[in-house]
């Protein structure tokens, strides 16, 4: 009852975000303030054309691919500052570090030192691990040491104390770093593939071809395709892991 | 027998056991009593090798079976009910041999049809419910109570001792407990080292004079004994 009441806000929302955003753009130029349907059928043009699933595929696949590329070594330090104290505190400082740098700077320095193909992953890549690293760190140094102890009473072995303390505690700082990393992800390798122009069926790629037309209306289609693709792979992570939850 | 020699223990420079020397014999549940903070929980994750002794001895522990009731269930919250006890037993025992004796297990304890509970599905009494049949489904050789009934009520509390001593007789492990309470202390043990204040030294040690079966709250000699007790070592 409670969610269905919040489903017809969200509605609600939406409908009267387009109508004050309809509203506004009344009177302007398409240029400077498209309607809510010139992005639509902008958004329709973009769907239908045989270039959108690959061009949407490429740029997923190089989300995925730096997500992977840093949650291996971030959950492999995440261990290893979990048994070694210094690891642990030299590793704050460089995921603190690299957390600080402004994107801009890393995509800057990327596209000037690094190979032109694999600036997005590795751009990427410098955005998502400290975020993930950070999580699956927290995650271990919260490990209930009152469990880790009853586990030692009862003698458990050490695969028995990691499948059934560590992982479990482990899997609500992965789904949130996950998730927090997967959005940050997409954001930053759209932005990435914007400054570099390597490969022309990518989101960024895209967008950038819009703004050298000043579409702002397909910018706007692309940022909203973005966004969905977004929200769907955040409700396929809830839901993979919901269900294997509740498989425990 | 279980025996604890020349005991000593400091945390930061402060002697906490100082030269504690004591005896559990087989078949007998020993309770230590002191006041809060004299550093009983300490003697006691001692005597279960959880922490290292600065000096002394245990002897009769090792190579034994364990198991431990400490004042918070510490159940697996992402177990259900029967998969925390199955956690506990060996590996040589066969899937389903497991399920038959956690869901008998469950059952003596007053948890049957809540197999496939989560902890934060069942209520505190019952969670301790629980970690009391973990204690008990692995037939320990010894069984250490950390004041495991201080969160609980008079009345719930009554009614777990009842069902750890109808689940103590059947194998009859050597039990060592702690408590600040001495009702608790009289109900259900057989013999009582009470513990002075830091630095930590044993002040007397009680025979419980009442027999097993009669140690219960409506007989009066226990609130005699208890009167006796506080009067003389505790005030």
């Amino acid at each position: 009852m409670k969610k269905n009441i919040q489903t017809v806000f969200l509605v609600i929302f939406i409908i009267a975000f387009i109508i004050v955003w309809h509203f506004l753009s009344l009177g302007r130029k398409t240029l400077i303030f498209p309607s809510p349907y010139e992005v639509f059928v902008s958004l329709y043009s973009i769907i239908s054309s045989p270039s959108f699933l690959p061009t949407v595929f490429n740029t997923v696949r190089a989300v995925f691919l730096s997500f992977a590329a840093a949650f291996i070594p971030a959950l492999i330090l995440g261990i290893i500052s979990k048994l070694v104290p210094f690891i642990h505190r030299l590793m704050e400082f460089v995921s603190g570090f690299i957390r600080s740098v402004p994107t801009v700077a890393i995509i800057l320095m990327a596209l000037l030192l690094l190979p032109v193909s694999y600036t997005p992953v590795i751009i990427c890549y410098f955005v998502v691990f400290p975020v993930l690293y950070t999580n699956i760190s927290e995650g271990l140094q919260n490990v209930d040491v009152k469990l880790i102890e009853m586990a030692r009473i009862y003698k458990f072995s050490n695969a028995k104390i990691i499948h059934n303390i560590y992982v479990p505690s482990l899997k609500t700082y992965i789904i949130a770093g996950a998730r927090s990393a997967l959005g940050l992800n997409f954001k930053v390798m759209v932005t990435a593939e914007v400054f570099n122009f390597v490969n022309h069926r990518t989101i960024g790629a895209q967008m950038y071809m819009h703004k050298i037309q000043i579409d702002l209306a397909g910018i706007m289609a692309w940022a909203l395709i973005v966004v969905a693709v977004s929200i769907i792979f955040d409700l396929l992570i809830k839901i993979l892991f919901r269900e294997n939850t509740q498989n425990d | 027998m279980i025996k604890l020699l020349n005991i000593k223990k400091s945390f930061n420079n402060t002697i906490v056991l100082d030269n504690i020397n004591m005896v559990f014999e087989e078949e007998s549940i020993t309770a230590i009593l002191g006041p809060s903070g004299c550093g009983k929980t300490t003697l006691l994750r001692i005597a279960a090798g959880l922490i290292n002794a600065d000096e002394g001895e245990k002897k009769g522990v090792d190579q034994k079976k364990l198991s431990f009731l400490f004042q918070e269930p510490r159940l697996l919250p992402w177990k259900n009910a029967w998969k925390n006890l199955e956690l506990v037993l060996p590996d040589s025992i066969e899937k389903e041999t497991k399920k038959k004796l956690c869901f008998e297990m469950l059952e003596l304890v007053g948890l049957k049809g809540y197999e496939n509970h989560l902890p934060s599905e069942l209520s505190g009494g019952m969670c301790q419910r629980l970690s009391m049949a973990r204690a008990f489904i692995i037939q320990a050789d010894i069984l250490f109570m950390d004041e495991p009934f201080q969160s609980l009520d008079l009345k719930r509390r009554d009614q777990m001792i009842n069902l750890l001593k109808s689940l103590w007789i059947k194998k009859k492990p050597v039990v060592i407990m702690v408590t600040h309470d001495v009702q608790e202390a009289l109900l259900l043990s057989d013999k009582i080292y009470i513990f002075s204040d830091k630095p930590t030294k044993i002040l007397k040690e009680i025979q419980n004079p009442m027999p097993f079966e009669e140690r219960t709250v409506k007989n009066e000699r226990l609130y005699e004994l208890e009167r006796e007790i506080i009067n003389k070592y505790i005030v």
